[in-house]
């Protein structure tokens, strides 16, 4: 059909209508929000692929055990890609009587490929970044080992057969912050002179790897060139691979974002629904008095439609606008997370906030719109013939494909996605049945009331299916308000608190068992209290049971990569802090068995379970005990954790080095330096910076999703105005009775809001406890953090709801107690 | 024609089956010489389209049109052309032609009659179903109504069904019909 003039004129007459405004303006909020966490997370997305790639010093890593063959870097250069090579490995340095373990890495022309890394004449401070990799005769050091070694700049240090000059400090490696424990101190050199030193033999553990960067479209089609090509023998790395701590803060903060916006979403999709609901039943008049003139259903309700779907798109276009500025207010508050200013939003995020707006309008509003064609024509001379009511099940359905919809869609993630949707069925289906028992019950105790109070329970009871879904309407609206206000708070702070502000910043490692006493000592002079020194034996796992274990026997890489290293192993006597044992017990602590304690996911990942008989070779030797139980382990207190704990008896015979964690401000890290000086070997990892970066991510991240739920705030205020809006026909003819009739103001503002009062009252509760639900659900299931029940969500819930929605009601009756009876009487 | 008899008796029930508003449970009523009974919803209206005209108590403005829009509406749906200017022909004709521009609530309730009055004629409809058009007025404003009515149905050779419980409007028509409980019988 052909919009006319008169389809024109209907439009224009919507927009002077309170429900199409109400409508558009939830649907321009959501819009708004999809808009604006969409462009946000899409630049993200690329600030970090960016970052990432520095942190990988390439956009995609070739790397084995084996040196890497030519086809791979020609491969690289067919598609125009540049590439360079590295090779690392660790070895003894001596210098007159000093010897340090260190991790050499020679480096070839063009690294890093991405990022920078720094440099620096003396071992401190940021340093300089390095226009290229160290040249050949010259090696650079790792801060730390100008003291290990009491070297200085322009000294020679031997490595292997040949003498170096050191050229520089490297204070800052692009590609290393993600082996932050694992490694030695860093020696490198250009690859060049790797020839020469002699180090590398049958026998060294030598890591070999081709870094390959270039266009984006080429080098996704090398990696998977090359991911074929390599099979087992050669790991392919990309990006996404890179720094799974910071990943895993990011993963976290845009899905707090995504939810955050979806709220928005399934808000302002209630609003609509009562918004349409409420506008067919106006139109209906309008419609009937169409067909009286000659219209066939068909004009009426492709005109109706066609003028939903033109509000909504422009009412969309508006929210888009909205979230493109929005998203610089999110960019304000988390760009800073990205050293350079982040890429330019794509289109997409515009092309899905836009169709996430159809879906939406649809879902909710088509359905209720739909009504209007069931309207009989006889309804113009007879007003009783009533409404016809869309069938909940069809309102329902839609709804909840769209919501399904869109919930996949952002989540993202299976998981999640269906908690999220299970939420809002639940909900809403609690909502609806409890709201209709409740306003039965209401029907039921009015006779015992007070005057104004039985007219008001009498109102609720006599629009059953209006107070149903105003009951429904305030709770959803309400459970919005309180998860904003309560839940979102306890959820933050929970998140923040994982990093408590007592986490420590230095691990001291490498102390020798003779030492630990006096290490302990000249730390607890310094103030410093340790609270445990752990015992650290490495060993590589050999059998599980009978079975050989080999790391070609594993799928995954990680697995494999995992048993192809050596283990930190521990004993200890009692459960560590922020570990939960899952499975089985925990040993007694005179215990003098040979047991093991694995970490859940570990256990997971190598199909170990509890009654399991694990080895591991430790120095040659090896020892042999049983899986006695399976932990939780809380990665992020940066306390030290351990994959595989061991009962004293099991490990004690084998020779330890000791570390500790703990926290040192001020002063207190000078006198570290002075003790790490005194007991040569002691190693000090400073983490400080580490735990600010992971800190200012939550930080900045909370505020971030706090103002993305701005949004749903705005639509849970839209479905509550949408709700009381939604009885302001029957009101306004019932208010003009009662005046009619001789009831005062006062009076009939009494009977308003103890009507209000006691469905704001129903639907506080229902939101109370509906908060409650989905706070714990999304903290524990969904984000994996620990949830604690707040009993005030059922008291500022039950009291808020019902001070808030009387003070609404009584908001928009003002007016129509005003109107004058008369006039009202005549033109119902 | 006019219909009279109490509030009750079942004349708007009547007046709605005639036009087709409704559907008989048994029976079958013609319409233009169409028979309604083999006519579906749609296509019952699209027999009242440009052929059947409603003036209704309540008036019927749709709220948010002005009086002409509110005129050029039957004329769009029955797919007449230069509308604009035949509505403004029919707002002349009731005197209103000055008030083509205003809302229908800015206007007094004789007023609005007049704007459904020729919103009725703007079609030069065969039949005009009117539902107690005076219902809602005062009774000089309902005598310059039904004046007009009358004077509209000559100039246009419409036949009027006018349902009423006034006997002074009533006695205007050709043919009376009363009802009682249902029943229908020729009235004095």
């Amino acid at each position: 059909m052909r919009p006319d003039g008169r389809h024109w004129r209907a439009l224009r007459r919507d927009l002077q209508a309170r429900e199409p405004r109400l409508l558009a303006l939830a649907l321009a909020i959501a819009v708004a929000a999809v808009a604006a966490v969409g462009f946000f997370v899409d630049r993200v997305e690329q600030g970090l692929e960016q970052r990432a790639a520095a942190l990988l010093a390439a956009d995609v890593m070739v790397e084995s055990s084996r040196e890497i063959p030519d086809r791979f870097a020609e491969a690289a250069h067919d598609r125009g890609l540049s590439t360079t090579r590295t090779v690392s490995f660790p070895t003894v340095v001596v210098v007159d009587d000093r010897t340090e373990l260190v991790s050499v890495k020679a480096v070839g022309d063009g690294y890093p490929l991405r990022g920078t890394a720094r440099i620096a004449e003396h071992p401190v401070g940021a340093g300089e970044p390095a226009a290229r990799p160290p040249q050949t005769e010259t090696v650079w050091l790792d801060p730390r080992l100008f003291g290990q070694l009491d070297v200085a700049v322009g000294d020679t240090v031997p490595v292997g057969d040949r003498e170096f000059a050191v050229g520089a400090a490297l204070t800052y490696e692009p590609d290393r912050a993600g082996e932050l424990f694992q490694l030695a101190p860093r020696l490198m050199l250009h690859l060049d002179d790797l020839g020469t030193t002699g180090l590398i033999t049958e026998d060294s553990r030598v890591t070999y790897a081709l870094l390959v960067a270039g266009d984006a479209t080429e080098v996704a089609a090398y990696r998977d060139w090359a991911e074929a090509e390599g099979g087992r023998d050669f790991q392919v790395q990309g990006v996404a691979d890179a720094r799974p701590e910071m990943r895993t803060t990011l993963d976290r903060a845009t899905g707090f974002l995504g939810l955050a916006a979806m709220t928005a979403v399934l808000l302002s999709g209630a609003a609509i629904a009562i918004a349409v609901h409420a506008f067919s039943g106006r139109e209906a008049s309008v419609a009937v008095l169409m067909r009286c003139f000659g219209a066939t259903q068909r004009m009426v309700v492709t005109g109706l439609v066609l003028r939903l779907l033109v509000a909504g798109v422009l009412a969309s276009l508006v929210g888009l606008g909205v979230g493109w500025f929005a998203q610089h207010g999110l960019v304000w508050l988390i760009g800073e997370w990205f050293d350079q200013a982040l890429p330019a939003a794509s289109l997409r995020p515009a092309i899905v906030a836009l169709a996430a707006g159809m879906v939406t309008l649809l879902g909710f509003g088509l359905v209720p719109a739909l009504r209007i064609r069931r309207v009989p024509v006889i309804h113009v001379l007879r007003r009783d013939a009533g409404l016809p009511e869309p069938s909940a099940i069809a309102v329902g359905g839609a709804a909840l494909l769209a919501v399904g919809v869109l919930l996949y869609y952002q989540a993202g993630d299976f998981e999640l996605g269906t908690y999220m949707l299970g939420g809002a069925v639940a909900m809403l289906a609690v909502l609806g049945g409890v709201a209709w028992l409740l306003v039965r019950v209401a029907g039921r105790v009015r006779g015992r009331g007070l005057s104004p109070w039985r007219f008001g329970l009498a109102s609720i009871a006599r629009r059953p299916r209006t107070s149903t879904v105003q009951a429904a309407g305030f709770g959803l609206g309400l459970l919005a308000l309180l998860l904003l206000a309560v839940v979102r708070v306890d959820l933050l702070d929970t998140w923040e608190a994982q990093i408590p502000p007592d986490a420590p910043n230095q691990f001291m490692i490498n102390v020798q068992g003779d030492d630990v006493a006096a290490v302990r000592d000249a730390l607890g002079t310094a103030g410093i209290d340790v609270e445990r020194f752990y015992p650290l034996v490495r060993g590589r796992l050999v059998r599980i049971n009978d079975r050989e274990v080999r790391p070609d026997d594993y799928e995954s890489e990680r697995t494999r990569s995992l048993v192809d290293r050596e283990f930190n192993l521990s004993w200890l006597d009692s459960v560590p802090d922020g570990n939960e044992i899952l499975a089985g017990s925990w040993w007694p602590a005179d215990a003098d068995g040979s047991e093991w304690s694995i970490e859940a996911g570990i256990a997971e990942r190598l199909d170990i379970d509890v009654g399991d008989e694990l080895t591991f070779r430790i120095a040659g030797e090896e020892a042999t005990g049983t899986v006695t139980n399976l932990r939780a382990v809380n990665w992020e207190t940066f306390r030290p954790n351990f994959f595989v704990l061991a009962s004293p008896a099991l490990l004690e015979q084998h020779g330890a080095d000791w570390m500790t964690a703990y926290r040192a401000t001020g002063e207190q890290v000078q006198a570290v330096a002075g003790i790490a000086r005194e007991f040569p070997g002691v190693t000090v990892l400073d983490v400080e910076a580490l735990i600010e970066q992971v800190r200012s991510v939550i930080d900045q991240g909370t505020r971030a999703v706090e103002y993305v739920f701005l949004f749903s705030l705005v639509a849970g205020l839209v479905v509550l105005v949408a709700a009381v809006n939604a009885s302001r026909e029957e009101r306004r003819a019932e208010i003009g009775l009662l005046r009619a009739l001789g009831a005062s103001r006062g009076r009939i503002r009494r009977h308003v809001v103890a009507e209000f009062g006691s469905l704001g009252a129903i639907a506080g509760a229902l939101a109370g406890l509906g908060a409650s639900v989905i706070g714990w659900a999304i903290t524990q299931r969904a984000f994996d953090l620990p949830y604690a029940f707040n009993p005030w969500l059922l008291v500022i819930g039950v009291g808020g709801g019902a001070l808030g929605i009387a003070l609404a009601g009584l908001m928009t009756t003002r007016r129509l107690v005003d109107e004058s009876p008369m006039g009202v009487l005549r033109s119902t | 024609m006019a219909i009279v008899g109490p509030s009750g008796s079942g004349k708007s029930t009547l007046l709605g089956l005639l036009a087709g508003l409704d559907t008989p449970s048994a029976g079958d009523i013609r319409l233009l010489g169409r028979s309604l009974a083999g006519l579906d919803e749609d296509g019952r209206a699209r027999l009242r389209a440009g052929r059947v005209g409603f003036v209704f108590q309540s008036f019927q403005l749709v709220p948010g049109l002005t009086a002409l829009e509110n005129v050029m509406l039957p004329l769009e749906l029955a797919g007449r052309s230069d509308v604009r200017s035949q509505a403004t022909a029919a707002l002349e004709q009731v005197g209103l032609a000055d008030r083509a521009d205003h809302a229908s609530s800015q206007l007094s309730g004789g007023e609005q009659q007049r704007v459904a009055l020729a919103r009725a004629f703007a079609v030069d409809p065969a039949i005009l179903f009117a539902d107690e058009p005076t219902g809602n007025l005062d009774q000089r404003t309902g005598e310059q109504v039904i004046d007009i009515l009358f004077q509209l149905r000559a100039d246009h050779g419409t036949t009027l069904l006018l349902v009423t419980h006034d006997h002074s409007v009533a006695s205007r028509c050709d043919r009376r019909l009363a009802m009682v409980d249902g029943g229908i019988s020729e009235a004095a």
